[in-house]
């Protein structure tokens, strides 16, 4: 995987794991494109190394096929990327219980654009 | 539970610490009088807000940012003032000198501020989604207000020795950090919120904003504008951008939902703009930096 030092990271470089805090939650999905100010945030938060692709280098984007449909890999990890976030809400809802309507009105809510917003990043990628 | 000598003690330390607060620009003092003179317009504000170069240039910056969306670059407050309305800049005006006055807390036993203002960012997005869905007159107020609910507990974590073992506790029992808050010294950060608002002469609605926004229940003015935030900040925190030093979702209260008259369908709207609106807001988030 190609890991840069964050002074080598320029903006437009597209992350290829998700960037989390000390606590695991997630703060940048993956496939999210770095911005030079979100690059200055990064360096400000102390992180010295980020899992990185040039805009035009092979990484993900070389899976693709083309007609535009994802590879079987790509495929597998859209599939755990939403596993990993159901996952996320299920910790994050922990205090939730089944009879709360009005709770799991919103946590439905939140999966939908959830996933929604990890298939939208795979069709773009 | 009732307050004990320690709580109290605690509780007057923090008022004794408000004199040590950091000061916000004049500029936001001088808005917030001119905000109460019908006589005011557009020019006059934009000239006072103009001498501050500092705050001028943050005030462009944001008003020309994606969140916005406008087609055509503004290059002077003035401008911003008529194609935004006043109350807008002057929420806008407001949010970035408190991140300012603020933003050098840093990391405070645990407390990372860009967490807290990526929260409290999410917070203000998703409050005026849910304003302008249900009650639009109100999406400025829950703008503001959902930006700066927190306050309080910035103020908390510089200001109490054992803060650390609030954080702890939330962190072993699966707590909101009000809740631990509330435990340990039986007061939280709306209350000091409020407190540190009504210290800089904020507008009435907005402290009360700040004040009412974890109990809606408990206010009948501005009652709108803070159901707003309560939801928003239980949507934001849904969307993962939870509160620093939560270990529990906060939960919706029963009457906030039914003033609003949210359903599944609203609920589900006010979701997905929160989630595209943080798309589009990294040039808030700049200001913490």
């Amino acid at each position: 995987m190609p890991i840069k030092p964050i002074d080598e990271v320029e903006p437009g470089d597209v992350l290829i794991n998700p960037i989390q805090d000390s606590m695991g939650r997630v703060l940048i999905q993956q496939g999210e494109a770095i911005t030079e100010q979100l690059l200055n945030v990064l360096k400000r938060r102390g992180y010295v190394e980020i899992d990185v692709k040039s805009p035009e280098g092979s990484g993900v984007s070389a899976s693709y096929s083309q007609s535009g449909e994802p590879a079987f890999s790509e495929t597998i990890s859209g599939d755990e990327d939403v596993k990993r976030m159901k996952e996320e809400l299920e910790s994050r809802f922990h205090n939730v219980e089944d009879t709360d309507r009005e709770m799991i009105i919103v946590k439905n809510a939140a999966e939908n654009v959830l996933t929604a917003k990890i298939a939208s990043k795979k069709g773009l990628s | 539970m009732s307050p004990n000598a320690s709580n109290l003690d605690e509780l007057e330390k923090m008022l004794g610490k408000l004199d040590d607060l950091p000061t916000l620009p004049t500029v936001v003092t001088q808005i917030n009088s001119m905000a109460k003179d019908p006589s005011t317009n557009a020019a006059d504000i934009g000239k006072v807000i103009s001498n501050d170069a500092s705050l001028s240039s943050k005030i462009l910056k944001l008003v020309n940012s994606a969140y916005y969306g406008f087609p055509r670059k503004i290059n002077n407050v003035t401008k911003a003032i008529v194609l935004l309305g006043f109350n807008k800049v002057k929420n806008i005006a407001i949010s970035a000198s408190v991140v300012d006055a603020f933003k050098h807390t840093g990391k405070i036993q645990g407390f990372d501020f860009f967490e807290f203002w990526e929260h409290s960012l999410a917070t203000a997005i998703s409050a005026e989604a849910t304003a302008k869905e249900l009650a639009p007159d109100v999406a400025d107020d829950a703008f503001v207000g959902g930006l700066l609910h927190d306050l309080g507990k910035v103020v908390m974590v510089s200001s109490l020795n054992d803060i650390d073992a609030v954080f702890a506790r939330a962190r072993s029992e699966g707590l909101t950090f009000q809740d631990a808050a509330k435990v340990a010294f039986d007061f939280d950060q709306a209350k000091i919120g409020a407190l540190v608002a009504e210290h800089w002469n904020f507008p009435e609605a907005l402290v009360r904003c700040i004040r009412y926004w974890p109990y809606p229940n408990r206010t009948r003015q501005h009652t709108e504008a803070v159901n707003c935030i309560h939801v928003g900040n239980v949507i934001s925190s849904a969307l993962g951008k939870t509160s620093c030093g939560d270990n529990a979702m906060p939960m919706i209260h029963p009457e906030a939902w039914e003033a609003l008259e949210l359903n599944e369908e609203n609920v589900l709207k006010i979701t997905s703009e929160t989630a595209s609106g943080l798309d589009n807001a990294s040039a808030f988030l700049e200001l913490a930096v």
